[in-house]
């Protein structure tokens, strides 16, 4: 790899003037793991990485009292994987983030990198459209709120700018008796298709009053399925388990994979299918056993 | 005190754990220069003119080197044909072939270097394909007449190119099979299988450090055949084989691909043209483009009688060699000999072929073309006793070769005994994993010859003080060979292992090793280490014979010291009364040199290597996704001299093979490798190794090594991807020899099945409706 500045900052301020200083010459520097392979391939080149781990507010996990999760963008999956905190603010995070890459990624790579990297097999992209998470983007003079829906532009794109730095991510509060389902598929070293379900009960708790359905991986952004959702929404929790087949269908009528190493389009539409219905079946399954 | 049979410390364990294990890498010369590559982006095209000013004068570039500079030396190399050129010279024939290189006072200088290079290219159509290759009026790859490199006796009868086809070897034995296949009683089955384009992944990739002092030469590089360089170098550059030094440092693993010479003449040409020395280190996405193993179209027929008695086979195995031939061609007839497998088969014919494509240039791996072709034998063994009614392992024990039994009547005769090896692999007792739905187990079980690399030279120094330095030129290279050959010397020799050091190979200083390969260096350079240890202590037994005035035979030794009734002598006090003082040194001997003969291979292999492995899995039946469950492979060792390092070789060669079977394969787009490099090519993780995985050591000291050892590394290499076809098979009822066994390629051939049986089942419903 070549030589670089390496520039740690300490306030997220200090870092936008740091990258700003370099011109289009740097980078923010997090765990590195996509960053340090990029340049040591030679696909990217920067003459300063400004190292933001040293940024106590990103290295932040915390709860509001109306139980919103914010987690720093400079915190690491394996943080995620093992906060007592978290397990029980936001389970899935927690019980995903066990089979995110490999041990040695985990210890170093963070969320934010994860998200702004926006590379197209990400666990966290799903999660934030499941969890309808909300992203804080600092720019030089002014902070501005992404909803995840919002933030996934293309493979490799997101909605942060050049120079904007990711500051943390928020997931409400999930209401009680929420339920979760999350099935990942992975042959290469990356997932190649995942789908997410939530199920949220209703006024009725013999009901589930709303669904969000994810999938990523598939294709280059994650995304919702509409159609399945209002196929879950507002039915009772039996009739949920046996549309689970049909919501598949729905999933992977909407879904828009791309072929690549990892398959073609039309095995990955399978996959999705086989996964969202997985998904619903496991979400059921959790509520009846009582966790989330 | 030798750990024969237990084991000790690995000799490099603690220098490699600890970061303190040098590679050429780590190595530096006083005003060394480093090197840039730039390479080809086609498959296939004319070079129509480089334009190396704006790179000459990038700040810290001394040289940018083409073609046109290698003048006053032989510009081409290769094991078998001398077909490749150092730098490509008027053509290119694969993408990643090297076309320029440049060299700078640091990599970042020659990687700017590098890029300020412009070549102009005029691309050509390519053979991509082994079909595209075998195409009538096919583009050849190579049209120029080849020269053969004369490095091997057995390559003796090389006789060229026909279209794009390199090398062919053929095989006969008995009546044509075709002839008895037509008989009466006897059941044929035919199977195609392909296996794909891999690569070795070493973790360190290919590097050299060559230092050109006018007529003396200094190579530094991470090879398994040092001598092999040293050879082609001196051929290259016209120097006296006794002018070329090659050193070998640690190796970061090899697995075939660093055998014979790759980057070694551009690193030597390059310090030749600056008068510096000059470090080339590759990465890995570099590596992708150097070597890889042969993919193999392999089509197997086999006559059977109902009671599964083999009666007749023919196969024919085509090895994609890519651009150039390499060792290929030797891979082509040393494997193609053996595609019968392990079984009696008294008529046969074998045909093989290398053929040469636009890819990278294929190479010797871990298995040397063997693995490709039990995966068609034995995916058919498992389908022909389905076929006949028969358990596979009863069809598989009345045709395996009995010990003692020749597999041609003018080679050895088997040194294993391969029903035990079967049932060593069939024995666990999976019956609780077997009986969960959509699982399988698979078997394979082969036979490898250990072919022709003959010769090995030992010498043992034992000094003044009674320890000993043990010369030979076996490269470690992770297999642990310089734990395993001291132990030898160390029990010939009846001294503490850690009294035994053993040097790098350096080619000015250790004696003459054939190559590091084949599974041969503990049973064969091994052999010469021992008899260079008893050399010595035939030595020190006539000085103790000598002082004592008696007859050296009457001499024992023992304890690290010679004795007769109450006289006893250490070694340091016989060096003493040899030299009559404190000095010297007594020097022994030893060699191992094959028989060589007018056999198929020109040899007799020395020993046979076997593989057996039984391994089970499941099968998602919607997503197609192959899980190992359990593994078993039978290690048959003959005397296991480090149970450990026999395992961590039979485990690693298992692993090895599961990646060929699962996930690897070099893809190409439009003559581009697309996935050549570690991010994106899939190998094995820890993630991937059943929980259980299981070697079974046979030892019955029937190996011509030392205490009765055979080779292991490569066996169960070679039946890993069978075994794992097989179960897929048993678990899906699909038959799916074309690797890697992807998710999606089983979704796709379970759904044929599905559309099948509901086609079938439609057939009869419609059948049923008609006959009420
Ligand atoms: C082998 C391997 C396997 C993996 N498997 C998975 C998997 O299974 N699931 C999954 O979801 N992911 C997987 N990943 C991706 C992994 O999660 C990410 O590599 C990691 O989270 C990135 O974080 P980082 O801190 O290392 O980012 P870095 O490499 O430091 O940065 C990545 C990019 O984001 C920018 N950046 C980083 N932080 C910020 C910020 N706060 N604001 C603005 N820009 C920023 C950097 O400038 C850079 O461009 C895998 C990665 C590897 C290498």
């Amino acid at each position: 790899m070549r030589p670089f500045e390496h520039v740690r900052c300490v306030s997220a301020a200090e870092a936008v003037r740091a990258w700003h200083d370099a011109g289009n010459e740097a980078a923010y520097y997090a765990g590195g793991t996509e960053l340090l392979l990029l340049m040591k391939q030679g696909l990217s080149r920067y003459e300063r990485l400004v190292d933001i781990k040293h940024i106590a507010a990103l290295g932040e996990i915390a709860s509001t009292q109306q139980g919103v999760v914010r987690i720093g963008a400079a915190v690491t999956h394996r943080r995620l994987e093992l906060s007592p905190e978290l397990q029980r603010l936001a389970p899935l995070i927690s019980r995903v983030e066990r089979d995110v890459a490999n041990v040695r990624v985990r210890n170093v790579g963070t969320i934010g990198g994860n998200l702004c990297f926006a590379e197209p097999h990400s666990d966290i992209g799903v999660l934030s459209l499941l969890l309808e998470a909300t992203m804080t983007i600092q720019g030089l003079d002014q902070v501005r709120r992404v909803p995840a829906w919002e933030f996934f532009r293309g493979p490799y794109e997101s909605a942060v700018e050049q120079g904007e730095l990711l500051l943390h991510i928020e997931f409400p509060a999930c209401r009680e008796g929420t339920r979760t389902g999350y099935q990942r598929f992975r042959h290469h070293e990356r997932p190649s298709c995942i789908a997410g379900v939530l199920l949220e009960p209703g006024e009725d708790p013999g009901n589930c009053g709303r669904a969000v359905v994810a999938i990523g991986a598939a294709g280059y952004v994650p995304q919702r399925s509409r159609s399945a959702e209002a196929a879950l929404s507002g039915r009772t929790w039996r009739e949920v388990a046996a549309g689970a087949a049909e919501a598949a269908a729905l999933t992977a009528a909407e879904s828009d994979p791309t072929e690549d190493l990892t398959g073609s389009v039309e095995y990955k539409r399978h996959l999705v299918e086989v996964l969202t219905r997985r998904a619903v079946l496991e979400a059921v399954g959790r509520m009846e056993e009582g966790q989330a | 005190m030798h750990g024969i049979g237990e084991g000790v410390p690995r000799k490099d364990a603690w220098e490699k754990v600890t970061g303190q294990a040098e590679y050429v890498s780590d190595l530096a010369l006083p005003g060394m220069l480093s090197a840039r590559i730039v390479r080809s982006p086609y498959a296939h095209a004319w070079i129509r003119g480089i334009k190396t000013d704006a790179a000459r004068s990038v700040a810290g570039v001394v040289a940018v080197v083409t073609a046109d500079d290698l003048v006053g030396i032989d510009p081409f190399y290769g094991a078998a044909f001398k077909d490749q050129p150092i730098l490509a010279m008027g053509r290119v024939r694969y993408e990643g072939e090297p076309v320029v290189a440049v060299v700078a006072s640091d990599e970042w200088a020659a990687e700017a270097g590098a890029q300020a290079v412009e070549v102009d290219y005029e691309p050509l159509p390519a053979v991509l394909s082994l079909d595209a290759a075998l195409a009538p009026g096919a583009v050849l790859v190579h049209e120029e007449q080849l020269r053969p490199a004369g490095h091997f006796h057995d390559l003796s009868d090389l006789a060229g190119r026909q279209g794009n086809i390199v090398h062919d070897f053929h095989f006969r034995r008995g009546q044509e099979p075709d002839a008895i296949f037509a008989r009466p009683g006897v059941t044929v089955f035919e199977d195609t299988v392909t296996y794909p384009m891999v690569h070795h992944a070493a973790l360190e990739p290919y590097a050299c450090l060559a230092d050109w002092q006018g007529g003396e030469l200094t190579v530094h590089t991470s090879t398994q055949t040092p001598f092999t360089v040293r050879q082609e170098l001196a051929e290259i550059f016209s120097l006296a084989l006794s002018r070329v030094r090659v050193v070998v440092p640690y190796v970061g693993g090899a697995f075939g691909g660093k055998c014979y010479t790759k980057i070694e003449p551009l690193a030597v040409a390059l310090s030749r043209h600056c008068g510096a020395p000059v470090q080339l280190c590759l990465s890995s996405a570099e590596a992708f483009r150097t070597a890889r193993k042969p993919s193999a179209r392999v089509r197997v027929r086999t006559g059977v009688r109902s009671d599964g008695t083999i009666v007749a086979r023919h196969v024919e195995v085509h090895y994609v060699l890519g651009a150039y031939a390499d060792v290929g061609p030797r891979v082509t007839q040393k494997a193609g000999y053996v595609a019968l497998g392990p079984y009696r088969v008294p008529n046969a014919r074998i045909d093989a072929y290398g053929v040469y494509t636009n890819t990278v240039p294929a190479v010797a791996f871990r298995g040397y073309g063997v693995p490709q072709l039990v995966l068609g034998y034995e995916l058919q063994t498992e389908r022909m006793a389905d076929a006949l009614g028969l358990d596979p392992q009863e069809l598989r024990r009345r045709n395996l070769l009995r010990p003692g039994e020749r597999y041609s009547p003018d080679d050895a005769p088997v040194d294993a005994n391969l029903k035990q090896d079967l049932e060593q692999a069939a024995g666990a007792d999976w019956a609780a994993v077997l009986d969960e739905p959509h699982t399988g187990r698979g078997i394979a079980i082969s036979l490898k010859s250990t072919g022709a690399p003959f010769v090995s030279h030992a010498v043992v120094r034992l000094r003044a003080d009674g320890s000993a330095t043990l010369l030979a030129s076996t490269v470690e290279i992770g297999q642990g060979a310089r734990t395993v050959l001291p132990q030898i010397v160390s029990t010939a020799l009846d001294i503490p292992v850690d009294q035994v050091r053993m040097l790098e190979p350096d080619t000015a200083v250790t004696p003459y090793d054939q190559a590091t390969s084949s599974s041969r260096s503990t049973t064969l350079s091994g052999l010469a280490c021992q008899r260079a240890a008893n050399d010595v202590k035939e030595q020190l037994r006539e000085i103790a014979g000598r002082a004592w005035g008696i007859d050296p035979t009457q001499v024992t030794v023992a304890a690290g010291g010679l004795a007769h009734g109450e006289r006893t002598m250490t070694y340091a006090e016989a060096v003493r009364a040899k030299f009559g003082m404190n000095g010297g040194e007594i020097v022994g001997k030893g060699s191992y040199v094959g028989e060589v003969g007018d056999m198929p291979l020109k040899g007799i292999t020395p020993f046979w290597e076997t593989g057996a492995a039984s391994v089970a899995v499941r099968v998602d039946p919607e997503t197609g996704e192959v899980t190992v469950l359990k593994a078993r492979s039978v290690a048959d060792v003959g005397k296991a001299i480090h149970p450990d390092l026999v395992r961590g070789q039979d485990e690693g060669g298992l692993v090895m093979g599961f990646g060929h079977a699962l996930y690897e394969e070099m893809a190409y787009a439009d003559g581009q490798l697309v996935n050549g490099n570690l991010i994106d090519y899939r190998v094995p993780g820890f993630g991937d190794v059943p929980d259980s995985l299981e070697t079974v050591i046979v030892e019955n000291q029937d190996g011509p090594g030392p205490m009765g050892a055979k080779g292991v590394g490569e066996g169960s290499t070679t039946v890993a991807a069978a075994a794992i076809a097989a179960a897929v098979y048993r678990a899906t009822g699909v038959v799916l020899g074309d690797l890697p066994l992807t998710p999606e390629k089983i979704w796709r051939a379970m759904l044929g099945v599905k559309a099948r049986e509901t086609l079938r089942e439609a057939v009869q419903e419609e059948v049923g409706r008609i006959g009420s």
